[in-house]
C-alpha cells in the first residue's frame, strides 16, 4: 500500500507555494517523491491568478500594490482568488498518475472527496460541483486546479474559511464593467464561508481533513527536504516572483 | 484589437481579443478562466486563428483548431469559434 507524506507546516510567500506544488509535482512525477498532502501557510494576502488569465482584467493591480498584496500566476488553470494568512485553507495533493481517474471531472470529483466529507462531519453541508467548485447551499465554499504532468497529478483547492468580502471585491476586478450595488451583491452572496456553518476553528478543519484523508491510508507526517525547499526557492524566484 | 467574451453555459469564461489587418486576424489573444491539458497548447490555438478572415465561417474557424491536439475544459473549440464571430462583428 502507498504510504503518503502528510505535510502540514511551513510558512511561505504565494510564489513560494506554487514553487514548492511544481517541485513536488515534479517529483512525484519521477518518483523521487512519494505522493503527499499539503496544507498551506500563507505569511501574507495574496491573489492568485489563473494560468490563462489577464492580469489587468482581474487585479485592482493599484490597490494590491498599496496593500501589499502579492499577486502570482498560478501554473494551474482557473479563476483568481483573494486569500488573507488564516482566512482560507488551500491543500495541495501531489499524486501519481496511475492512482487517479483519466476522466477529468471524475478526478476533480474523487480527490476533494475527502473535504467534502469531513465537512460534512463538522456540519458543514458541502457537495461536489463540477467542474472544480465545492459548493454550500448558501454559495461557494471553494475551488480546486489540475495540472497534469506525465505520469502525476497536482490538484490544488483553496476554500474560504473566514474570507474579508468586502476587502476581495476592493482587490478583484469581479465584473467591474457593470459595477452596480446589485453586482457587488451577487457575487459577495456566492461565496460562502466555513465558518458560517461550524464553530470548529481553522486548524481543527486541517485535522479533520487530515483524519478524513487518512482513514483508508498509510501515511506519516513529513517535511520538506532541504532539496525541496531550495529547489523551490530558485523556482519561486526565477518563475512565480512578480 | 476587437475582443469578445463567452460565459460557456455550465463553463468557464473565455476572452477573446484579436487584431485585424486588411480583413485578416493578424494576432488573437485568448484569455479566461478555463482549463487546458496541456497548457503549453495555448499559443497554438491562437496561432490558428491569425491568419482568418474576418467573415470566417464558424465551422472553418473550428477545423483549424481541431488541428491542435489538446484536451479544452471548462470550454470548446466551438466556444472559441461563437467569440471569434462575435469580436469580427456579428453573427454570419
Amino acid at each position: 500500500m502507498t504510504e503518503w507524506r502528510i505535510i502540514n507546516e511551513g510558512e511561505y510567500s504565494e510564489a513560494m507555494h506554487h514553487a514548492i506544488d511544481e517541485v513536488l509535482t515534479g517529483r512525484v512525477n519521477t518518483g523521487d517523491s512519494r505522493p503527499a498532502l499539503r496544507f498551506w501557510y500563507r505569511k501574507n494576502p495574496s491573489v492568485p491568478i489563473g494560468r490563462f488569465q489577464a492580469f489587468e482584467d482581474e487585479v485592482e493591480h493599484e490597490y494590491a500594490e498599496e496593500k501589499g498584496i502579492e499577486v502570482v500566476r498560478r501554473g494551474t488553470g482557473g479563476g483568481a482568488m483573494f486569500c488573507e494568512p488564516g482566512n482560507v485553507i488551500t491543500y495541495s495533493l501531489y499524486v501519481p498518475k496511475n492512482m487517479v481517474a483519466g476522466d477529468v471531472e471524475a478526478s476533480y470529483r474523487e480527490l476533494d472527496e475527502f473535504v467534502v466529507e469531513a465537512l460534512k462531519q463538522l456540519g458543514v453541508k458541502a457537495t461536489y460541483q463540477p467542474l472544480n467548485d465545492i459548493e454550500h447551499p448558501d454559495g461557494k465554499l471553494g475551488g480546486a486546479a489540475q495540472l497534469r504532468k506525465d505520469d502525476a497529478v497536482l490538484h490544488h483547492t483553496t476554500m474560504s474559511y473566514d474570507l474579508d468580502t468586502e476587502e476581495m471585491l476592493k482587490v478583484l476586478r469581479i465584473g467591474k464593467e457593470k459595477v452596480s450595488d446589485k453586482a457587488v451583491k451577487s457575487a459577495e452572496q456566492r461565496v460562502s464561508r466555513i465558518t458560517d456553518h461550524t464553530v470548529a476553528d481553522r486548524e481543527e478543519v486541517i485535522q479533520a481533513l487530515i483524519q478524513k484523508f487518512v482513514e483508508d491510508r498509510q501515511f506519516e507526517y513529513s517535511s520538506l527536504t532541504d532539496e525541496e525547499v531550495e529547489e523551490a526557492k530558485k523556482l519561486a524566484e526565477e518563475k512565480f516572483s512578480t | 484589437m476587437k475582443q469578445a467574451s463567452r460565459k460557456v453555459p455550465d463553463g468557464k469564461m473565455v476572452e477573446l481579443s484579436l487584431g485585424f489587418e486588411n480583413g485578416n486576424v493578424q494576432k488573437a489573444v485568448i484569455r479566461g478562466d478555463f482549463f487546458l491539458q496541456p497548457p503549453e497548447k495555448l499559443s497554438e490555438l491562437e496561432r490558428k486563428l491569425e491568419g482568418l478572415e474576418r467573415e470566417e465561417e464558424k465551422s472553418d474557424i473550428i477545423r483549424e483548431l481541431q488541428e491542435v491536439e489538446a484536451e479544452l475544459i471548462g470550454f470548446s473549440r466551438q466556444d472559441i469559434a461563437e467569440a471569434f464571430k462575435q469580436a469580427a462583428g456579428g453573427e454570419k
